[in-house]
């Protein structure tokens, strides 16, 4: 009899065991398997949302800095400025430079696409998408509302989006003049009108493509460097404070350019 | 043959004790492997401070009332400091606000300015947009730890969160010792860590219940609470600029 005792303890034991253990197996088979079979299939073509990186093409050292491939056609009005500009990217980078971000001015679209180190967060959401480029960030509005015909000036323009097959297309007005288009001085008007279409490549990349018009800047529509976007897991936004680099102790800031009115 | 009902006692108990750990383990599962498809509450929307009429005489510059009780560390500092509010007020030109700097202003001083905050709630982080000096907190509520590796540290911290019940409790540390509690100048060291319970009272309130705890500037860790009232007619103005508005002063 004790002995049966005894077996029946084993049994019990061995089915304690199986209780702990058993959950934990299937809880790491259920939770592998299908991400497996997920990653087999596309992505869902209309979903931006996540952290970003952008990609530089190995051994292109511009990318970090220019938007630009060929020099776009400047009318007098941009030469002026581009001329008046000290950028300290570029063929000819000034010690001196009068770079509005270096008054921790904001950067307007497109220049937030001109930096390796930014890092870009989408948040879609009914309505409306939001990007996130550390502190400067923009919505961009689904719901089907046009540009409002009398904006002043905004850091990251008007923008309405909307998708076209598996592409995401914003327009974007009103930008501030105030910064430049690029790290490379080049200017833009405040009559610039962006059109970015975004689209994702395949899980993990994403492609971005730019039109710019600015008919007082350009004599004629461009087309920016395309873009190429990492996605980037479990990321951390990074808290980048430009006033950390740029202001001084008695608070005095590095005055550059005139403030946007 | 006295020892059998012992055994399928131990037996039993062993049983039971298996079924609790095993169950124990199946939640924790639940709880970080997969974020929560539904939270447990809402806290998005556009929300604007709105502390108790009680708190009228201070709360736009302080939390509390009284000073809390500082350490010699905190106590040299707080002399230090010029602010423009509170027992050591002096006037702007000669104030020491970091905010004058524009600097970012921590937390959570950044709830004493009566400025909208909208509040994004996802998957995995609770985000919130504060329109004064255009500052953004990532709160990630996915279960991850503290980031270890801060360095520089933070001015509004490195935020994790969770929900118990309909509570989000956020626990925010990693912060740098440059920015002041409130605007009445009171200090922190960079071992500031700040726990918040942040609750919808009802559809219109949001409450938040503030532990502050910081032992090289405080000799206890002290509350404060402030509130928020929904506020669906504003909408977030993200164009106000800190240097841009000194720069215009000039000219």
């Amino acid at each position: 009899m004790l002995k049966n005792f005894y077996c029946l303890l084993t049994l019990l034991i061995v089915l304690a065991l199986l209780f702990v253990t058993l959950p934990q197996s299937g809880a790491q088979s259920n939770k592998t398997q299908p991400a497996t079979a997920k990653d087999q299939n596309a992505v869902p073509p209309k979903n931006l949302s996540g952290t970003w990186a952008i990609s530089t093409p190995r051994n292109e050292a511009w990318y970090n800095y220019a938007l630009i491939g060929d020099e776009p056609p400047m009318t007098a009005w941009a030469l002026e400025k581009f001329k008046a500009n000290k950028p300290s990217f570029g063929p000819n980078p000034q010690e001196e430079s009068n770079d509005p971000s270096y008054s921790c001015l904001p950067n307007s679209v497109p220049r937030v696409y001109a930096a390796v180190q930014a890092s870009m967060q989408i948040v879609e959401l009914p309505g409306r998408v939001i990007m996130f480029f550390g502190r400067n960030l923009r919505q961009i509005y689904t719901d089907g509302r046009t540009h409002p015909p009398d904006l002043r000036p905004l850091w990251m323009g008007h923008s309405i989006g909307k998708w076209d097959g598996d592409t995401f297309v914003v327009d974007t007005i009103d930008i501030s003049d105030v910064n430049w288009l690029d790290r490379m001085g080049h200017p833009h008007s405040d009559r610039l009108h962006l059109i970015e279409r975004f689209r994702r490549v395949d899980d993990t990349t994403m492609q971005l493509n730019l039109t710019i018009d600015d008919p007082i800047a350009y004599t004629k529509t461009w087309d920016a460097t395309p873009r190429t976007f990492r996605l980037r897991q479990n990321a951390r936004a990074v808290e980048a404070i430009c006033e950390d680099m740029f202001v001084n102790e008695s608070f005095g800031i590095h005055p550059v350019l005139p403030s946007m009115k | 043959m006295r020892k059998h009902p012992m055994y399928a006692v131990l037996g039993v108990l062993l049983l039971f004790a298996s079924f609790s750990i095993a169950l124990a383990q199946m939640a924790e599962k639940s709880g970080t492997t997969e974020p929560q498809k539904t939270a447990p509450a809402d806290l998005s929307g556009l929300w604007v401070v709105h502390p108790p009429a009680s708190a009228s005489a201070y709360s736009s510059f302080a939390f509390a009332k009284d000073v809390p009780p500082m350490t010699d560390w905190g106590e040299e500092k707080y002399k230090a400091a010029k602010p423009v509010f509170g027992t050591n007020k002096t006037m702007a030109k000669q104030s020491n606000d970091p905010v004058y700097g524009c600097f970012p202003p921590g937390l959570p001083r950044i709830y004493l300015h009566p400025k909208p905050i909208e509040i994004v709630q996802l998957p995995d982080e609770v985000i919130m947009m504060f329109e004064y000096d255009r500052i953004v907190r990532h709160i990630y509520i996915d279960g991850r730890p503290h980031d270890e590796f801060l360095d520089p540290p933070l001015w509004m911290g490195d935020s994790i969160g969770k929900w118990e019940g309909d509570t989000l409790v956020i626990d925010t540390i990693g912060f740098n010792d440059k920015t002041w509690l409130d605007r009445a100048g009171h200090p922190h060291s960079d071992a500031l860590h700040v726990v918040e319970r942040m609750r919808r009272l009802n559809h219109e309130t949001l409450s938040d219940d503030i532990t502050i705890e910081d032992p090289k500037a405080y000799t206890k860790p002290w509350t404060a609470q402030t509130r928020f009232q929904l506020r669906p007619d504003l909408a977030l103005d993200w164009e106000g600029v800190c240097e841009n508005e000194k720069l215009a002063d000039r000219q």
